[in-house]
């Protein structure tokens, strides 16, 4: 429907110049990037680029910021360590937490098929646990934060070997109010 | 005459003759002769004394052939062996020699050094007393002056000594008058004593001859006593040889039966092995035993257990094993009367060993 | 005569006055006893089962028996008359089982079973068994049930029930879950309860009336125990946190189970009448995997307050730690046979995740697989085999394991991926 892609175009291009006369010149040129990208709001799966200036968290529109964060935090195995790539999208969920108290999340737990079920449900728990207690120590109150653990039950890859397990030992932030 | 009345009584005779000739000859004619079966255990062959004796005394003759040439051997061991000894004592003397030699002349050398060491000192001596001499010679020259004047003192002492030892002398003369009074009377009693003790000697003397007389007598008698008594043992000892081959000949056959019995056992328990499935239920520490009998072919008659483990499927593995080997086939190969009466019934105990649990 | 008397009884005391000879027999062979399973003569009956092939393959499951090939049969006798002992010794069979099956009153059908000692030439039991043609399969269990308490003493648990889980993937991240019973050898399952969310750790109560299981259904986890007979069921407390890994007393009466509701996995008891929780372990590392030992006087636990999982025993009166695992890194998961002498336990070593059985009398540990994904081990009622999940061609199967080792099998293939087995106690 041409007339609708023109009217999201006018949108957008009013937005970029309203945005633009706020913010510096590097996010107006990261927001270009994000959104000539997909139609679809957040995909829980983008890698950030590692440049945490774009979150500063001054934008008021903080949704989009969040959406561009890592939302699955890996884990080596048998291991329930916070992993140094997961901290900085950890920090600014956090931050983005502490600032919106009506916020909550849920922290789901996972476990390579290695092992026994249960001791493997335990795991998924530690490392839930760990997510959450970085959180807690950047801001976030106990209350928006809920934690469960799937063992080894609910792997996102079928399949043995460490290309398969790797992806499975894994801790899921999902928003379940924003 | 009364011939009639005789003829009744005479045919009747001969009937009753007739008939028991007619009743013996069946069996005078048809007698068979029943084989005779000899019982198969037993084979008896007769041996003759004698000619076990004299095989006895080859034996024996064998034998001290044997032990002579063992004994030469022996000797010639020991002469070896002396010699070696003798040579090893040679040479120990020679190194002690060499030893001795060698410490004499480090001896020597410590006194060489020992006099040079003397001489220097003595001439050190001499020369520290050739200085004392002199001043001793001094010292003298003092000393003459002083004894000229103490001679003169000391003869006058001397005088009066001499006189004194007069007057004492005198009465030691007097002294010695008497003693040799007493010495005169002692004398005399002494020799009275020596006279009374030779007469007693000879009667001891008397005495002893008789007993020794005596004694000669007593030991002829044992002595002959003793000769009889070597003879007797020697007969003793003659006959103990002869028992002695004897039980060597009986030690050697079993000796034979006791090999033949050993092999059978370590048989037996090869087949049974071969033949056993151990359970899974086997347990380390399990032990059945069982009771089974053989017939001289070496087929079995019966298997039993006579001692459980506590376990049906170990025991049924037990029984299994015994009756899958079927026949004990050399048990057929065995003397019949040894197999009877120490192989017949064999008592197998299954005790597995290097089970995992 | 009484001369006479003495006499004769002293010459034959000298005739039976021989020594016995005595032998040690210590070495064999360490293999199954093999038995011929005799296909059974059915006249005039079409029947659904082959109940003699049922027979031979529940008997050379346990591991203690290794059933004749019906192709190496010379022939297929029914009667004694029929049978040549000689031909089957020759064959090397230690045992044999013939049968006949014909049709009996009201509609029913009647087995009639005999079993023979090849050797002895002697019938060890025999008996006439009767079922409906729809429940053939139990009627062949009881009659393995039979030969095999008759040769081995133990009583045959081939009349029990499995109960596992299912997993199937309808789209990534999308499964359908089932909670399925079955009989020992895996045939005729039937779901006792499907879902969306997992299902884990299925455990029998000892008198085999109740399962308690974990179940996310709630979207959290919660221990549910339900009534095999009536399909009714509970679910137990639930806290914050994990809720998992029930386990039943030997009595019935308390459940062991794990709540992370005090900041760590830890293993606590829970009577059923009462609710009362009672607190067992104290320690901030991960307990978890209770399991009751026979007399119900001590728990068996997974912990890994050493660093790595290794399994503990605590006595409960006395409350005194003890820990079972000392070799390789990593043990978990231990189930007790019912003589509570060997532990049976998931093992890794350097080539993967493997099933092992530890003697607790002398502490031999021997691992039984050679599979590298092996976990849930769970022990038949008379402790002759293990079953425990494992992956086959990328596929969750389970299979089985004798207590020796001796002898392994796969389970016919599930629906998806199949894991969690529970073998049941002895049922009635």
């Amino acid at each position: 429907m041409r007339a609708s892609n023109a009217v999201k175009a006018l949108t957008l291009a009013v937005s970029v110049a309203w945005i633009a006369g706020c913010s510096s010149p590097s996010t107006l040129s990261e927001d270009d990037s994000s959104m000539g990208g997909s139609a679809t709001g957040s995909s829980s799966n983008t890698y950030g680029t590692g440049d945490a200036s774009g979150v500063s968290g001054m934008g008021t529109d903080g949704n989009l910021d969040v959406a561009n964060l890592k939302t699955v935090f890996y884990f080596d195995f048998d291991d329930s360590t916070v992993r140094a790539d997961s901290v900085a999208d950890l920090e600014a969920h956090a931050q983005y937490l502490a600032s919106h108290p009506s916020a909550s999340i849920r922290l789901e737990g996972h476990a390579d098929e290695r092992g026994t079920r249960e001791y493997n449900m335990a795991l998924g728990e530690r490392r839930a646990k760990a997510i959450e207690r970085f959180l807690a120590v950047n801001g976030v109150s106990g209350a928006q934060v809920e934690t469960i653990s799937y063992g080894e039950e609910k792997p996102v890859v079928l399949g043995s070997g460490d290309g398969s397990w790797s992806q499975n030992r894994r801790v899921e932030l999902k928003y379940v109010s924003r | 005459m009364r011939i009639r009345s005789y003829i009744l009584p005479v045919v009747l005779a001969l009937l009753v003759h007739i008939c028991v000739v007619l009743l013996l000859v069946p069996h005078w004619f048809q007698q068979k002769q029943d084989p005779r079966q000899t019982p198969r255990h037993i084979q008896a062959t007769m041996i003759d004394l004698k000619s076990l004796a004299t095989e006895v005394a080859n034996q024996q003759q064998i034998a001290e052939a044997k032990e002579e040439a063992a004994q030469k051997q022996a000797e010639q061991a020991r002469q070896a062996a002396e010699l070696e000894k003798q040579e090893q004592a040679e040479q120990a003397r020679q190194a002690q020699e060499a030893e001795r030699k060698q410490q004499a002349e480090a001896q020597a050398q410590k006194k060489k050094l020992e006099e040079q060491k003397r001489q220097e000192a003595q001439k050190k001596l001499e020369e520290q007393k050739a200085k004392e001499a002199q001043q001793k010679k001094e010292a003298e020259q003092k000393k003459a002056e002083q004894e000229k004047a103490k001679a003169k003192e000391l003869e006058d002492a001397r005088i009066k000594k001499e006189k004194a030892d007069a007057a004492a002398a005198e009465a030691e003369k007097k002294q010695l008058a008497e003693e040799a009074k007493k010495k005169a009377a002692e004398k005399q009693k002494q020799e009275a004593a020596q006279k009374a003790a030779e007469a007693e000697k000879l009667k001891a003397a008397e005495a002893a001859k008789k007993k020794a007389e005596a004694d000669k007598q007593r030991k002829a008698e044992e002595a002959k006593r003793k000769e009889a008594e070597r003879v007797a043992a020697e007969k003793a000892a003659a006959e103990a040889k002869q028992k002695a081959e004897l039980e060597k000949r009986r030690q050697a056959a079993l000796e034979k039966n006791k090999q033949t019995v050993a092999d059978f056992s370590s048989y037996v328990v090869s087949e049974i092995s071969r033949r056993w499935i151990r359970p899974a239920t086997a347990r380390n520490g399990m032990q059945a035993t069982a009771l089974v009998v053989l017939f001289p072919s070496g087929e079995i008659d019966s298997v039993e257990i006579v001692q459980s483990s506590g376990d049906l499927g170990f025991d049924r593995s037990a029984e299994n094993a015994v009756y899958k080997v079927g026949r004990f086939s050399r048990a057929s190969e065995i003397d019949p009367v040894l197999f009877d009466r120490n192989l017949r019934r064999i008592k197998v105990i299954f005790r597995p060993e290097g089970l995992r649990y | 005569m009484k001369k006479w008397f003495i006499s004769a009884f002293l010459m034959m005391m000298a005739v039976t006055a021989r020594a016995d000879l005595v032998v040690e027999v210590t070495q064999g062979v360490d293999a199954p006893t093999p038995i011929a399973v005799v296909p059974f003569q059915a006249t005039g009956l079409a029947l659904n089962e082959d109940i003699a092939q049922i027979v031979s393959d529940d008997l050379g499951r346990s591991g203690f028996f290794k059933p004749m090939n019906r192709s190496n049969m010379l022939g297929t006798p029914s009667t004694e008359e029929q049978v040549f002992f000689r031909d089957w010794r020759v064959s090397g069979n230690d045992y044999m089982v013939i049968g006949r099956v014909a049709p009996a009153a009201n509609g029913q059908v009647q087995a009639s079973v005999e079993l023979y000692d090849v050797l002895k030439e002697r019938k060890v039991w025999s008996e006439t068994v009767t079922g409906n043609s729809n429940n053939l399969r139990d009627v062949a269990h009881y009659i393995s049930d039979q030969v095999f308490e008759k040769l081995t003493g133990l009583k045959g648990a081939f009349s029990t029930r499995i109960v596992y889980v299912t997993a199937k993937m309808n789209t990534p991240g999308n499964f359908t879950y089932k909670l399925q019973m079955a009989d020992s050898d895996g045939a005729r399952p039937r779901t006792i309860l499907q879902s969306k969310e997992p299902i884990l750790s299925p455990a029998w109560s000892q008198d085999g009336s109740k399962l308690a299981y974990v179940s996310f259904e709630s979207s959290r986890p919660a221990i549910y125990v339900q009534e095999l007979a009536t399909g009714q069921r509970q679910k137990v407390q639930t806290f914050r946190g994990l809720n998992g890994s029930p386990a039943w007393s030997p009595d019935g009466s308390r459940l062991a189970l794990v709540l992370s509701k005090d900041g760590n996995p830890e293993v606590y008891i829970l009577t059923l009448a009462t609710g009362q929780l009672d607190r067992v372990t104290h320690h901030y590392g991960i307990d978890t995997e209770p399991t009751w030992a026979p007399d119900g006087q001590s728990i068996l636990f997974t912990s890994d307050r050493a660093g790595l999982p290794q399994i503990y025993s605590l006595n409960l009166p006395t409350r005194e730690l003890k820990r079972l695992t000392y070799e390789g890194k990593y043990n978990s998961r231990g189930r007790l046979t019912q003589d509570g002498r060997f532990l049976t336990m998931v093992h890794q070593d350097g080539s993967g995740f493997h099933i092992a059985v530890q003697d607790l009398k002398t502490n031999r540990l021997d691992i039984l697989t050679s599979s590298s994904l092996d976990e849930s081990p769970t022990i038949a009622p008379n402790g002759s085999i293990i079953m425990y999940a494992t992956k086959k061609g990328g596929k969750g199967v389970l299979a089985g394991v004798s207590l020796d080792g001796r002898v392994r099998f796969t389970m016919p293939n599930g629906d998806g991926d199949v894991r969690e087995p529970a073998w049941s106690p002895y049922l009635q």
